[in-house]
């Protein structure tokens, strides 16, 4: 680069310099100042690069490394608004959400109203538009109709009217309406949860994922039938039914009847909304006697061979127990099931403490609030003190109520090997359980309520196939000054296949009726016990439990190790 | 050699103005785009929330067990049935048992 002489600028402090300047010439002079400003530049230069430099290398940074929290931090945050749906243990749908569209109709921009009616009339044939026709007349806004499917609305708006407009309303839907009615719930105008799972839902955080339930909606669909069926056959007040799954308490299918159709909850009135598997309390009566004889088995206080002697009835001051099947001779523990003996089960209650009693009952959840996320739910009613009669009484079930839920989870409890799993509407991936009994005592139950079904007063239970285990119960209903004979809840909890049980049932009734076909009976026998069994001819398949042949049922029952119980003489199979 | 830089840079600018200028707008058409397919799969999910909420209705088992009472001459299969089949099954399972010691012989 040429070299020009350039005069120089002031500016800078040069008074350090003022000596070597008065000795150098212009060019030397110059050439000082140039070295000067071009280590300036250069600074300046490196500074540059420096920074963008940093710039670039951050671009690149940004661009190939893909941050995962940069790139989730440039994706808009989607966030959703609409309650979860609620689905069935395979994922099919309980509760969703849709959008459905108001038509409107500004029929005063209209000039011919009528004509516009009978054009919708055609495209919407299911509803009724003509008695919209003195509004329309009049003028204004009209509306037409509410919750059109988009269908509908393509049909209308293929129309081209342009004084038909839509306004969109979020609508949550129940496509199996009343047969999960007391599972889902359901929700006011505003989308809040009023009932069931849909309570639920309201104080829930996360709203992104659907919320899985345990109900198997096929079981539930049958158990609905089935349960409806009962309720108008037998003429019953109300009633409900419950099938758990003994190695977990997963809850596969919850019926309470009457129901309601959760998409129009209000039609039936408020009654259908409560819940008689969880928030109902009743006094079950003789299906207590299995915790009676589990207990007595379990603390030592009886044996396989005992005999109590059912041949009188007891007293205890105005308290008189007496047998609705009265056998009248001593029976052994398995005979008291059998036979239902209300003496029987009396006198092995009176074998215990009321700290024992209290302790089973422990144990046994019955103290429980079961933790379920519904807001229908209840707690045990127990004797205000447990005295030697309330000891006797509670021992079939009397002047202690509880819920059908609570019942079963106990009840299962005991068949299925002594452990106690609470009862859950969610998948249970670590089943928690605590033992109620030993697998002794346990197994020892499993063949006395086959003997129920079998010879004693649960006959109708039984399911080809299946060796079904259970227990009636058909408790008089307690009433102003004492007990109803004619009122009854009839009751009964099942449990199959026999040798290792992997569902347990309970159907309950509220005052069902005597019909020529149950012989002019009101008993559980004949009308809770085979409506558990149409239950479970039903859904045992379902469930993948296939029936068994005799031989392979006494092999199986062999393998269980199933212990041998004592029965009386011939006339045990009465 | 500055200027030679100078010319370079100044080039450079340019060509940046330029791709900048492509990208800035490519990337407000893609987000038109975007934008567009965003609020068509809303669309597309209403419907098919729509759709699979018609679906559960129309496939609901207490429908189809309405439906077949009404028009298939079906019964519930009974444990009976079941057992019978179970039974058939265990004999084919016995005859193949056999049949295969029979081809080891």
């Amino acid at each position: 680069m040429a070299r020009r002489p350039t005069t120089i600028k002031p500016g800078g402090d040069w008074a350090a310099y003022r000596s070597d300047l008065a000795r150098l010439d212009a060019a030397n002079l110059e050439s000082l100042a140039v070295a000067r400003t071009r280590r300036r530049v250069r600074l300046a230069i490196c500074m540059f690069t420096l920074v963008f430099g940093i710039f670039a290398a951050r671009l690149v940074d940004l661009t190939f490394s893909m941050h995962a929290q940069a790139r989730a931090a440039a994706q808009p945050q989607i966030t959703t608004y609409a309650r979860p749906d609620i689905v069935d243990r395979n994922g099919r749908v309980l509760a969703t959400n849709i959008v459905l569209s108001n038509l409107l109709a500004q029929s005063a921009q209209m000039e011919n109203p009528e004509q516009v009616l009978s054009q919708l009339q055609s495209v919407l044939p299911d509803i009724n538009l003509a008695r919209f026709a003195p509004a329309m007349k009049r003028g204004g806004t009209v509306r037409l109709a509410s919750r059109l499917t988009p269908s509908q609305k393509q049909a209308v708006l293929r129309l081209g009217n342009p004084h038909l407009q839509f306004t969109d309303v979020a609508v949550r839907v129940y496509p199996s309406g009343a047969t999960t009615s007391h599972i889902t719930g359901f929700v006011d105008v505003d989308q809040k949860g009023l009932a069931g799972l849909e309570y639920y839902i309201n104080d829930l955080t996360d709203w992104s994922l659907p919320i899985r339930t345990t109900i198997d909606l096929r079981v539930q669909t049958i158990m609905h039938d089935v349960l409806m069926g009962g309720l108008s056959e037998f003429q019953a007040k109300r009633g409900a039914a419950i099938i758990m799954d003994v190695a977990n308490g997963e809850v596969i299918g919850l019926v309470s009847g009457p129901d309601y159709d959760p998409n129009d909850p209000n039609r039936e009135g408020t009654g259908a909304h409560f819940n008689n598997a969880t928030q109902g309390r009743f006094e079950l009566g003789s299906v207590f006697k299995i915790f009676t004889v589990a207990m007595g088995l379990e603390f030592g206080l009886i044996s396989n061979d005992m005999t109590f002697d059912t041949s009188e009835p007891l007293y205890f001051g105005k308290f008189k127990t007496d047998d609705v099947h009265p056998q009248r001779r001593p029976l052994t523990p398995a005979e008291v099931l059998i036979y239902s003996s209300n003496i029987g089960s009396a006198k092995i209650a009176k074998l215990a403490t009321a700290d024992q009693i209290s302790e089973f009952w422990t144990r046994l959840g019955l103290y429980d609030d079961l933790g379920l996320p519904l807001l229908e739910k209840t707690v045990t009613q127990f004797p205000a003190r447990l005295g030697e009669a309330e000891q006797i009484t509670s021992s079939y079930g009397h002047g202690i109520s509880t819920s059908p839920m609570h019942f079963l989870s106990a009840a299962a409890a005991i068949v299925n090997g002594g452990e106690y799993y609470p009862p859950s509407l969610f998948p249970v991936d670590l089943p928690i359980a605590h033992r109620v009994v030993s697998p002794e005592t346990s197994g020892t139950l499993r063949a006395m309520l086959r003997q129920v079904v079998e010879r004693g007063t649960g006959k109708n239970g039984d399911v080809e196939g299946y060796y079904v285990i259970g227990k009636t119960g058909s408790a008089d209903k307690p009433i102003v000054g004492g007990y109803s004979s004619e009122k009854i809840i009839a009751s009964f909890v099942a449990a199959f296949p026999q040798d290792r049980p992997r569902y347990a049932v309970m159907v309950m009734l509220d005052e069902p009726q005597a019909t020529p076909r149950t012989n002019g009976f009101n008993y559980a026998g004949w009308n809770a016990a085979p409506l558990t069994a149409r239950i479970i001819e039903r859904v045992a398949p379902i469930l993948g439990v296939m029936p068994q042949t005799p031989e392979l049922a006494a092999l199986s029952v062999q393998a269980e190790a199933m212990p041998q119980i004592q029965l009386g003489g011939d006339d045990a199979s009465q | 050699m500055i200027r030679t830089l100078n010319i370079l840079s100044v080039l450079c600018l340019i060509g940046f103005l330029a791709v900048l200028y492509h990208v800035r707008y490519s990337v407000a058409a893609e987000a038109e785009a975007l934008s567009q397919i965003e609020t068509k799969i809303l669309s597309e999910q209403k419907q098919a929330q729509i759709l699979r909420a018609e679906y559960s209705g129309l496939s609901d088992p207490r429908r189809l067990l309405a439906l077949s009472k009404k028009h298939l001459e079906l019964e519930h299969a009974s444990g009976a049935q079941l057992l019978a089949a179970v039974e058939e099954q265990n004999i084919q399972t016995v005859k193949l048992l056999r049949l295969g010691t029979a081809e080891l012989r």
